[in-house]
């Protein structure tokens, strides 16, 4: 068992949590989140925010924070209906994805690891440190999103191209955007809550369109040429 | 951020977290009193948040002047990988939209990136956050460019030398949207090292024109396909339409934890 600190807090009006902490405190949404998702007692106790579910300094209320941004940034969040586009349907795919949802220390940066079933380790996504402190709201939903496309069986498949920040060489690119890889769809994710996101704010939107043209730039080994006007 | 004890990568072992200090105590001059008033009202919700941010935008741009030497002061003394609080004042120096700003914006984008620090970047880069409080300081430049700034054309025209594809990408972005902005691409295929000159071609482009997930259903895993979990449940406002199967919460095994 690892044991971890709380790091400092980054300022909360700006990471979005003190907007969705006060919407992720509905019982009706927490015993669904709750569920549909498969977060136990077991890993999300001992200081992880079980007991304090609306306290937006904890781990579940930060991740439940994520979780209300993906399903309710559409105008019309109940079409999720997979003709639409991600805005509306990747909450699906994530609840249907991701059936173990684990906080964990991490190594005090990683953010999330996706265990598709391999290695003797059975399937689940682990969230860690980073994922809770240093990642805003927009970007958690994103991270649901990119490791819920893992848990659907889709590797990286290419190495970051020369220029890129992510490191030229090193692995965990996408050949392409058409490779409908984790990248890809959590960029587009990003996209469109910058484009069409609803129930949110506009600094909220700005910051996803940076880091959807960050990832646009950077994790795809073909830079697939275009950018967010 | 402390590692007591080492984790262990996919260990079914559940992991402790304990609460670390709390924040710091701060004292504001009038500037920065204003500059927080500002951050607190950029993600606030509610029936009077739109007035509420017209308030505080109104109060950081009466004072600009002030308000540019305090978000400065401010980012200068956060800690570094405070990066969602860094970026809160960089997208204040941008909403200031105020030539004042633009010294400010070029000490955050012509600052080298420090080196690496992540294990793996592919999880957690400070690279990229390093990159992403840049981009948003491109920007702020770029709108002060298409207002007609000379002096914020030129600061773009130097960001192209900055050793980043994302920063010459939104510099160049920034360039090509100034008025008259398709006048300046020989300049900047001058200035661009040829293998970034391919930035001159990256369109920027509505996400409706992009090439979507035409059957996402066929990305799902077998386990994903076969699930049948309820939506979410509805919001107040169209909780009359409510899909029944939204209340059916059976837990895996332990009760959800309650709120308020």
């Amino acid at each position: 068992m690892a044991t971890c600190t709380i790091p400092a807090i980054p300022n909360k009006d700006v990471s979005g949590d003190n907007l969705y902490a006060p919407r992720i405190c509905n019982q009706s949404f927490i015993n669904w989140a709750w569920s549909a998702h498969g977060f136990s007692k077991k890993y999300w106790d001992d200081g992880f925010g079980y007991d304090a579910v609306c306290n937006n300094t904890l781990p579940l209320c930060r991740t439940l924070s994520g979780i209300w941004l993906l399903n309710y940034s559409a105008d019309d969040y109940w079409n999720e209906q997979w003709s639409n586009n991600i805005l509306h349907w990747g909450r699906r795919y994530v609840r249907n994805q991701i059936d173990d949802l684990r906080a964990k220390c991490g190594d005090g940066t990683a953010i999330a690891t996706a265990f598709s079933g391999f290695l003797g380790i059975g399937r689940r996504v682990e969230l860690y440190l980073g994922f809770f402190y240093s990642s805003n709201v927009p970007a958690r939903a994103e991270t649901l999103i990119h490791e819920a496309r893992h848990m659907g069986g889709k590797s990286h498949n290419a190495n970051f191209p020369s220029g890129s920040a992510f490191g030229a060489g090193r692995s965990g690119a996408d050949s392409s955007w058409g490779y409908n890889g984790a990248w890809m769809y959590g960029a587009l994710y990003l996209w469109w809550f910058y484009a069409d996101g609803r129930r949110t704010t506009a600094a909220l939107r700005q910051s996803a369109r940076q880091r959807a043209n960050f990832v646009i730039d950077n994790a795809f080994a073909t830079h697939p040429g275009f950018t967010i006007s | 951020m402390s590692e007591e004890t080492g984790p262990i990568p996919g260990s079914d072992m559940p992991d402790s977290l304990r609460l670390g200090a709390g924040p710091a105590r701060l004292q504001f001059s009038p500037a920065g009193q204003v500059l927080m008033n500002y951050l607190a009202a950029i993600n606030a919700a509610g029936d009077d948040a739109d007035e509420r941010y017209k308030v505080a935008v109104t109060g950081i741009r009466e004072k600009a002047h002030d308000v540019i030497i305090e978000i400065a002061r401010q980012e200068n003394h956060c800690r570094a990988k405070d990066y969602s609080t860094r970026w809160g004042l960089i997208y204040a120096a941008s909403e200031l939209v105020h030539p004042a700003a633009l010294p400010f914006f070029r000490s955050v984008v012509l600052t080298p990136i420090p080196p690496e620090e992540s294990p793996d970047p592919h999880s957690f880069s400070t690279v990229a956050e390093e990159t992403i409080l840049r981009t948003t300081a491109v920007d702020g430049v770029a709108r002060l460019a298409s207002g007609g700034s000379k002096e914020a054309v030129e600061a773009l025209f130097d960001f192209l030398d900055v050793p980043s594809l994302s920063v010459r990408r939104a510099a160049v972005q920034g360039l090509m949207g100034v008025k008259e902005g398709e006048s300046l691409r020989g300049r900047i295929e001058e200035r661009l090292c040829p293998e970034y000159r391919f930035l001159l071609d990256v369109r920027p482009i509505d996400v409706r024109k992009v090439t979507q997930i035409t059957d996402p259903e066929k990305d799902l895993s077998d386990e994903g396909r076969r699930s049948n979990k309820p939506i979410a449940p509805d919001l107040m406002d169209r909780s009359v339409h409510r899909d029944s199967r939204a209340d059916d919460h059976k837990s895996q095994g332990d009760d959800p934890p309650k709120g308020k």
